[in-house]
């Protein structure tokens, strides 16, 4: 593997395909980051079946998990834990847990004010990628870890009783809109996913490049975004069961500590 | 520059092929991650490895293979990197599926008999 990867690297020969995408990206795509103009132009097709699959692997995973619980964890809770959790049971005044959420208050607040920046940073990345590094993938991933984020640190139950979050509905709309743009050429005559390109002046966002691209890439970013959160929604939601499914021990006696320190 | 990354591409396929051939479920995992990064990066790398070669193009302008790096491969690894997420996952789910139904994380679904 090595010696065949030495071997394409030293001999690049001249002519190559890529020659036809540089030379096209702009007078044909409309776009100066020519990665982006073949995955949403010229290659927009292939796009369409990769997000297609994503999608389908997302609802397949939903579908395994769904009725699914883990197996009993096969190593028991940590002598750490099991020690704040003796102390909290000695301590009426502390509820089970706090001190842990104590110590993630920091992170917390931090994780819960970012949840907004993430988003825009998402935005920003989906509308330059017809021409600045980012597009749909980037943005939908980027975007999908601002809700996994208060995942980790709130806990599924916590952040489901104040965001409804519809990953189902944002794939589904996801689908569409890519389909949906790749149909749009028919009614102008033009083979399925052609696509067309502008600037247009937005309020606020300034000089936008609208390219239907831009739409199919909306597209993307929205099925990337929802078929990232189903997947790690639903193996999220495990950890919920297994809880429910292999209910805590006895509370560890005094003893623990001390054995905890010399083992 | 070619021979180091040649190398890690090749060390990483065969950490990722012994990790494949190992017993347990999550070092199948691993292994096929690793795998699938040494095919990335080989996908990657058949671009060629340029100093000075810009991967976005001025307005207006038609690119051109000698000063711009080759979009293609890099268009190609997007899409590898996408479905192999998509694939790993399913994989993993797969495997914790088959954790939970035999009660061991062995891929046979049964531990070895001590002989």
């Amino acid at each position: 593997m090595a010696l065949l990867a030495f071997g394409v690297m030293t001999r690049i020969p001249p002519d190559l395909l890529g020659q036809y995408f540089l030379e096209n990206a702009y007078t044909a795509g409309g776009g100066t980051n020519a990665v982006n103009v073949i995955l949403v132009d010229f290659r927009s097709f292939d796009t369409l079946g990769e997000i297609a699959v994503v999608a389908a692997v997302a609802l397949a995973t939903f579908a395994l998990l769904r009725r699914f619980r883990p197996a009993a964890d096969s190593v028991d809770i940590p002598d750490q834990q099991r020690t704040l959790a003796a102390w909290e049971a000695a301590h009426p005044a502390r509820s089970e847990g706090t001190i842990v959420a104590d110590w993630l208050l920091v992170p917390s607040v931090i994780a819960r004010l970012l949840f907004p920046v993430i988003g825009l940073v998402a935005v920003y990345l989906l509308l330059r990628g017809h021409d600045q590094p980012g597009g749909g993938f980037a943005a939908g991933l980027t975007a999908s870890i601002a809700l996994l984020l208060q995942y980790m640190i709130g806990g599924a139950q916590w952040i489901e009783s104040r965001i409804l979050v519809r990953p189902l509905t944002w794939m589904g709309g996801g689908l569409l809109v890519a389909v949906g743009t790749g149909l749009a050429a028919w009614p102008f005559g033009l083979p399925f996913l052609t696509s067309y390109f502008g600037y247009a002046d937005l309020p606020l966002l300034g000089e936008v490049p609208t390219a239907s691209a831009l739409l199919f890439d909306i597209g993307v970013f929205m099925l990337v975004f929802g078929s990232a959160v189903l997947l790690l929604i639903a193996l999220a939601h495990q950890s919920i069961r297994g809880r429910r499914a292999a209910p805590r021990g006895p509370a560890p006696t005094g003893e623990s500590p001390a054995a905890g320190r010399e083992g | 520059m070619e021979l180091v990354v040649a190398l890690a591409i090749g060390v990483m396929t065969g950490s990722g092929l012994w990790l494949l051939l190992r017993p347990r479920t999550f070092q199948l995992i691993a292994g096929l991650s690793l795998l699938s990064y040494a095919v990335n990066l080989f996908i990657f790398a058949t671009g060629g490895l340029r100093v000075g070669a810009a991967p976005i193009l001025a307005k207006g302008e038609t690119g051109d293979l000698a000063r711009h790096a080759d979009p293609l491969p890099q268009a190609l690894v997007l899409t590898a990197i996408v479905i192999a997420f998509a694939t790993t996952a399913l994989l993993l789910v797969v495997l914790l599926a088959a954790r939970g139904l035999t009660g061991t994380d062995h891929v046979d679904g049964r531990e070895r008999e001590p002989s």
